[in-house]
C-alpha cells in the first residue's frame, strides 16, 4: 500500500472539507448541541453493584437468595465504648436504642433491628422456658436492674452464648447494631427512587452518616463505625467522586497549560480545548441519551485519555500546519496539506487506539466494559472533532509571508531530532543489545505480578474514610468482609435429617478453621441456624449448658426445628426456609487478600461437595463477588492484552502491506509492556480494575508515535530512496511532535500520581513509565530495527 | 395468648343500634367488645404462601372455653407430621382496670421430649405460631394501646363499613397503624391495612366467608399478606362449633402430658 496513494486521498478530502466549511462547521454544531444534551441524564453508577451485569451467575445467585432470605445486604453501627466502662451503662444501652430507633425509623427499606436492646433470648429454668428481651420494660435506672439485664445478655462465655463476640464482645465494651434490609423492589423503589437500585444503595449509606454523625450522637465516651455496602457505597460517593472531579480539572489545567506552552497562540489553546470538550460532552451525552450509566471507578479514565489524545492529535495537526505556513505563507493550502499529511497516520492510531480499548469488551465485567466501549468512542469523536474542525479553523485569517531564514521549515529542536537520527544510524546495534538486555531484565518481574481487590489496599491510607474503616477492623467486632453460604436441597425437611444437620455442623468447625474466617476472642465469626437449635434445645432442657447442642435423635431434632420457625420465627427464617430445604451460613471474614481468599473459596467448594453431594451449595456475597472478581481481572486482562496485541498487529501488517514491518512495529510497542509488567511485579503494584486497564492502554496509544514514525518514514523514503536520509526527514519533522504528545500524555496523567487514592496515583505512575518507554523505544529500538531489516527493500537513492 | 375465636373473629348480634352516629372510640369498643360463644372447637388450618408460590400447611386443632373471666384454649398441631402433637395450653386474662394487659400463662407439650414446659415471654405484636399474623392481629388489642379516629365510610364488597384508624400510642410500636373496615351492622373487620414505624404499608387483611354459626358473626377465611416480604398466611377454620361441650379437663397441663386432647 503506497502511502502516497492514501495521502493523495486525504488531500482530496481535505480540500472539500476546507470549500464546505461553513456548512461542515454548522452540522458538526448541531450534532454536538443533540449529543450534548444527554448530558442532563449522566449518571454515575457507583460501588460493586455494578461489576456484574443482569445475567451473570453470580447476579442470579444472589436473587435466588434473596427470594428466600430476603435482601444479602443489610447495614449496621458498631459501638466501640472509649475510656473505663462497657456498654450495658444506662446511657449507652440509651444511645444504642436512640440510633437503633432512628435506623428503624429512617432507613430506606428498613426491616429488622438487632441489638443487645431488642435481641431475643430463649431462657431455660426448671419450670420450662422463654424468649425473653433483656430490656423489654424499657432502660432501667437502677443498677441493681442494669446489671441483671447485663448478666442476661453476656450470661455463659463464648462457648455456650451465640451473642458473645457476636452481637456484643466477650469484655462488653463493642456491640453492633445492625439493620436488616427489605429487598429493594416495589413501589417505593418505583416511586422514591424511580427504580434505581444503586440510588436506594446510596441514600441508605448517607442516611446512616446522616444518623451517625448528627449532634445527639458526639460523644467522646463511644465511637462509631458505619458498616454495610450501602454505607461503604455513600463513602465511596462522598470520598472518592469529588477526587475524581479533581482529577479531570486538573488535567484540563494541565492540557490548558501545555497548549498554552507549545503553540503560544490564543487560538492555539482555545481550538483545541474546544474541540477535546465538544468531543467528550458529545460521546457522554450520547451514551447518556441512551441509558447507559458510567462507571465512577473509571469515569475519569475515557475523560483524561481524551483530552490528552485530542492535545496530541491536535499538535500534529497544529505542528504540520505551522510547518507547512512558514514553507508557503498560504493559509488554505496550509490546512489542505495538513489533512494530507496528518489524515492517515492519525486516523490509523485512532483504530489502534480503539482497538485497544474494544479489547475490554472481551472482560466479563461492566465496569470495564463500560471504560472499554466509552474511551473507544471518545478516541473516535476526538479525531472526528480534531481533524474536522482544526483544519477548517486554521484555514480561517489572512496569508502569510514564507520563512526565508529556514528553507524546509525545521525548528533547532527538529535539527536536534534530525541529528539523532544519524546517531541511532550509526550506533544501532548498540541500540538493539542494550534494549534486549533491558527487556530481558523486566521480563522475570511480569511473571511476578499478583492481583488485587481489596479496596482499602488499593485505595491507600490517604482517604479518610479507609481510615475509618482500618480502625474499625482493629477492634474485636469490626469487619468488613463477608459471604455467604447457601446450602439447598431439593427434599422438603431436609435439614431435620440429622445426618444433614451433622454436615452443618462440621461445615461450620471446617469454616471456623479457614485461614481468612474472623475470630472474635475464641470464637469464629460464623452463623448458622445451628445456634438458635442449640439455644433452643437447652432452654427445654432446663437451661443446661451441657445441652447446648443439636439433639441427634431425628425426631426430637424435627419438633425442635418445627418449634424454632414458630417461636423464633423471625430470627430463624434469616437462616432456614420454611420448608427446612435451604439453609445459609454466614462467615466474617478477616482482611481480603486474593490469593488467599480463592484457596479458601476452592478448599471450602471442595468440603460443601463432600459434605452436601445431594444438594446445591452456592457461595455468595462480597468476598465471592471480589474472588471472582479477581478471577476475571486477570484472565480478562491476558484476554483483552492479547485481543490488542493480535489486532493491532494485523493492522500493522495490513498498513503496511507489509509481515516484516508489522512485527518490526509491533516489537518497540511490546517493550514498553513488558517494562510496565516488570514494574508491577518488582515493585508489587497487583492487578486490580485500574492496573488492568494499563497494558492494552500503553499498546494502543505506544503504536501511534511508530506509526507516525513508519508512515512517514515509508512517504520520504518513496521521495527519496535512502532510507537514512528518509530517517533524518522523518525525525526532523515529527521527532519534536511525538515528543510532545508523548509529554502531554504523562504529564495528563501525571496529575493522578498526586491523588490520595493510590489506585490512582499507581495508575498513572504505570501508564507515564509505559508511554515514555514507548516514547525511548521509538527513538531507538524502531529506527534501528528499520535500519536494520530494511523493510522496504533494496536502497535506490533518487537524485 | 388468646381465645381464638371468640376474640379474634368477632361477632354480633348488637347491630340494631347503629343508626345514631357513633365516635371512633365507641366503634372500636364494640368490635373489641364482640359477643362470642362460651365455649368453641374447630380446626385450624394455616396455609402459608412464600413470595414464590410455595404453600406450607398446618393443621391446628382448637378448643377454648370461658372460665370466669379467663379464655382458656387448647392448640393440638394435627400436621404436618413433625408437629404433630405439639400442644400449647394459654390462660388469657383480662385487662386491668387501667387498660393494661395482664401477662398470660402458657404452657407447650413436646411429644418428641415428653415434656411440658411453661411458655413465657410472647408479646402480643410477635408472631402467631409463625404466621403472618400477630397475636394482637387476631386477638382483642387492649383499647387503651390505640388513639382512634374514623377515616371515612366506604362500602367493601357491597358492605357499608366505617373505616376505622387505629393509631399506636408508643411510638416504639412495630405496628403504628391500623386501619380497620368495620361493618357498620355486624361490627366485623371486613379487611385491614397495617403500617409499619415509617407509616409504610407492611400488611394486608381480607376477611372472607362471615358468616354466622350459632348465631355469632364469624370470618371462617382470612388472609394476611405482609407486602414488604410478599409472604401470605391464609388462615380457615374447619367444622367451627359454639356453645358446645368441650371436655374441661382439656384446659389442664396434665391432659397435655397425657396426650390427651387429639
Amino acid at each position: 500500500m503506497r502511502v502516497s496513494r492514501i495521502n493523495h486521498f486525504f488531500r482530496k478530502v481535505g480540500t472539500t472539507q476546507i470549500r464546505y466549511r461553513w456548512p461542515i462547521l454548522a452540522i458538526l454544531l448541531v450534532i454536538t448541541v443533540i449529543c450534548s444534551s444527554g448530558l442532563a441524564d449522566f449518571a454515575l453508577s457507583r460501588g460493586e453493584e455494578g461489576w456484574f451485569g443482569d445475567s451473570d451467575e453470580i447476579t442470579i445467585n444472589t436473587k435466588k437468595y434473596e427470594q428466600v432470605f430476603g435482601n444479602l445486604n443489610g447495614v449496621g453501627v458498631l459501638l466501640v465504648k472509649q475510656g473505663d466502662g462497657d456498654v450495658f451503662s444506662e446511657d449507652i444501652l440509651n444511645v444504642i436504642d436512640k440510633i437503633g430507633t432512628r435506623l428503624q425509623d429512617e432507613i430506606p427499606f428498613a426491616n429488622r433491628l438487632t441489638s443487645i436492646i431488642n435481641v431475643n433470648i430463649p431462657v431455660g429454668n426448671e419450670e420450662g422456658f422463654e424468649i425473653v428481651k433483656p430490656y423489654e420494660n424499657g432502660i432501667p435506672s437502677d443498677s441493681a436492674e442494669l446489671a441483671k439485664a447485663r448478666a442476661l445478655v453476656m450470661r455463659g462465655n463464648e462457648k455456650t452464648n451465640a451473642l458473645i463476640n457476636a452481637l456484643v464482645s466477650d469484655d462488653g465494651r463493642e456491640t453492633w447494631i445492625s439493620l436488616s434490609l427489605h429487598p429493594f423492589e416495589g413501589k417505593e423503589l418505583e416511586e422514591k427512587f424511580e427504580g434505581d437500585v444503586e440510588e436506594v444503595n446510596l441514600a441508605i449509606g448517607y442516611k446512616l452518616m446522616e444518623i451517625m454523625e448528627s449532634d445527639e450522637f458526639q460523644n467522646k465516651d463511644y465511637k462509631l463505625y458505619g458498616g454495610g455496602i450501602p454505607f461503604d457505597s455513600a463513602c465511596e460517593d462522598r470520598y472518592e467522586i469529588p477526587e475524581y472531579g479533581i482529577r479531570v480539572l486538573c488535567s484540563v489545567g494541565v492540557m490548558l497549560l501545555f497548549l498554552a506552552l507549545f503553540l503560544r497562540n490564543f487560538f492555539g489553546v482555545f481550538v483545541p480545548a474546544i474541540t477535546t470538550l465538544s468531543a467528550i460532552a458529545s460521546v457522554f451525552g450520547g451514551m447518556a441519551l441512551f441509558g447507559v450509566k458510567a462507571d465512577s471507578t473509571l469515569v475519569t479514565l475515557p475523560v483524561v485519555l481524551g483530552m490528552a489524545l485530542a492535545v496530541g492529535y491536535s499538535v500534529h495537526y497544529i505542528n504540520m500546519f505551522k510547518l507547512q505556513f512558514r514553507r508557503t505563507g498560504i493559509r488554505k493550502e496550509s490546512a489542505i496539506k495538513c489533512i494530507e499529511e496528518c489524515g492517515w497516520p492519525v486516523l490509523f492510531t485512532v483504530l489502534t487506539t480503539m482497538a485497544s480499548f474494544i479489547s475490554f469488551l472481551f472482560v466479563d465485567m461492566k465496569p470495564l466494559v463500560w471504560m472499554g466501549k466509552a474511551a473507544a468512542l471518545v478516541v473516535l469523536a476526538i479525531y472526528l472533532y480534531v481533524t474536522i474542525l482544526i483544519p477548517i479553523l486554521l484555514s480561517f485569517g489572512k496569508n502569510g509571508v514564507p520563512d526565508t531564514t529556514s528553507n524546509d521549515g525545521a525548528t533547532k529542536l527538529d535539527k536536534m531530532f534530525s541529528a539523532w537520527s544519524n546517531l541511532v544510524y550509526k550506533r544501532k546495534w548498540h541500540f538493539i543489545v542494550a534494549a534486549a538486555l533491558i527487556i530481558a531484565a523486566f521480563i522475570p518481574g511480569m511473571f511476578k505480578i499478583t492481583a488485587q481487590l481489596d479496596y482499602l489496599s488499593i485505595s491507600g491510607d490517604k482517604v479518610p474514610y479507609v481510615q475509618e474503616i482500618k480502625k474499625m477492623l482493629k477492634t474485636k467486632l469490626g469487619n468488613q468482609y463477608s459471604y455467604s453460604i447457601m446450602i439447598s436441597f431439593d427434599e422438603e425437611g431436609a435439614f431435620k435429617k440429622p445426618e444433614n444437620m451433622k454436615a452443618l455442623l462440621e461445615l461450620e468447625d471446617y469454616v471456623g478453621a479457614l485461614s481468612l474466617t474472623k475470630w472474635s476472642g475464641g470464637k469464629p465469626r460464623v452463623t448458622s441456624a445451628t445456634s438458635i437449635l442449640k439455644e433452643m434445645n437447652r432452654a427445654l432442657n432446663e437451661g443446661k449448658d451441657s445441652l447446648y447442642t443439636v439433639p441427634e435423635d431425628e425426631y426430637v431434632l424435627a419438633q425442635l426445628m418445627e418449634l424454632s420457625s414458630i417461636e423464633m420465627r423471625e430470627d430463624f427464617s434469616e437462616t432456614m426456609d420454611e420448608e427446612f430445604r435451604i439453609t445459609e451460613v454466614s462467615v466474617d471474614m478477616t482482611q481480603f487478600a486474593t490469593e488467599e481468599a480463592l484457596q479458601n473459596m476452592n478448599a471450602l467448594k471442595a468440603k460443601l461437595a463432600e459434605l452436601f453431594p445431594n444438594a446445591q451449595c452456592t457461595l455468595l456475597g462480597d468476598m465471592i463477588r471480589y474472588s471472582e472478581m479477581s478471577n476475571r481481572i486477570v484472565f480478562g486482562g491476558l484476554k483483552s492484552f492479547g485481543f490488542s496485541l493480535i489486532i493491532i498487529a494485523i493492522m500493522l501488517m495490513f498498513a503496511f502491506s507489509s509481515f516484516k514491518l508489522g512485527i518490526i512495529g509491533m516489537i518497540p510497542n511490546v517493550a514498553p509492556v513488558i517494562l510496565v509488567g516488570g514494574v508491577m511485579g518488582y515493585f508489587d503494584f497487583a492487578l486490580d480494575f485500574s492496573t488492568v486497564t494499563v497494558m492494552p492502554l500503553v499498546l494502543g496509544i505506544a503504536v501511534d508515535d511508530t506509526i507516525h514514525l513508519t508512515t512517514h518514514l515509508k512517504v520520504r523514503y518513496e521521495e527519496c530512496g535512502s532510507l537514512p536520509k528518509a530517517m533524518e526527514a522523518t525525525f526532523r519533522e515529527i521527532g519534536a511532535s511525538m515528543f510532545l504528545t508523548t509529554l502531554i500524555l504523562c504529564a495528563m496523567f501525571g496529575v493522578y500520581l498526586f491523588s490520595p487514592l493510590r489506585f490512582l496515583m499507581v495508575l498513572g505512575l504505570l501508564i507515564i513509565v509505559g508511554l515514555s518507554s514507548a516514547l525511548l523505544a521509538d527513538y531507538t529500538i524502531t529506527p534501528a530495527l528499520l535500519q536494520v531489516s530494511k523493510p522496504y527493500g533494496k536502497e535506490k537513492e533518487k537524485a | 395468648m388468646k381465645n381464638l375465636f371468640i376474640k379474634v373473629l368477632g361477632t354480633s348480634l348488637l347491630y340494631a343500634a347503629t343508626t345514631f352516629a357513633q365516635s371512633a372510640n365507641e366503634i372500636a369498643k364494640k368490635v373489641h367488645d364482640l359477643p362470642s360463644g362460651k365455649t368453641s372447637s374447630g380446626t385450624i388450618s394455616v396455609t402459608l404462601i412464600d413470595k414464590n408460590g410455595k404453600t406450607r400447611n398446618r393443621e391446628i386443632a382448637s378448643y377454648t372455653m370461658k372460665d370466669g373471666t379467663t379464655d382458656k384454649t387448647v392448640l393440638v398441631f394435627k400436621t404436618p407430621r413433625d408437629v404433630a402433637g405439639i400442644s400449647y395450653l394459654t390462660y388469657d386474662y383480662p385487662d386491668k382496670a387501667d387498660g393494661s394487659t395482664v401477662d398470660s400463662d402458657s404452657w407447650i407439650y413436646l411429644p418428641a421430649m415428653k415434656k411440658v414446659r411453661r411458655v413465657s415471654g410472647s408479646s402480643k405484636d410477635d408472631d402467631f405460631q409463625g404466621t403472618d399474623f400477630t397475636y394482637d392481629d387476631l386477638g382483642t388489642r387492649s383499647l387503651s394501646k390505640d388513639n382512634f379516629a374514623i377515616l371515612g365510610e366506604e362500602k367493601v364488597n357491597g358492605i357499608d363499613c366505617w373505616i376505622l384508624e387505629a393509631k399506636a400510642k408508643d411510638p416504639k410500636a412495630k405496628v403504628s397503624r391500623r386501619v380497620s373496615w368495620v361493618n357498620k351492622k355486624t361490627y366485623v373487620v371486613h379487611k385491614g391495612e397495617y403500617f409499619d414505624k415509617q407509616n409504610r404499608l407492611q400488611k394486608t387483611l381480607v376477611a372472607e366467608d362471615i358468616q354466622q354459626v350459632n348465631g355469632y358473626w364469624t370470618s371462617l377465611k382470612m388472609t394476611m399478606t405482609n407486602v414488604q416480604t410478599n409472604h401470605k398466611t391464609v388462615y380457615e377454620i374447619k367444622n367451627l362449633k359454639y356453645d358446645e361441650k368441650v371436655n374441661e379437663s382439656y384446659f389442664t397441663v396434665s391432659a397435655l402430658e397425657r396426650e390427651q386432647v387429639k
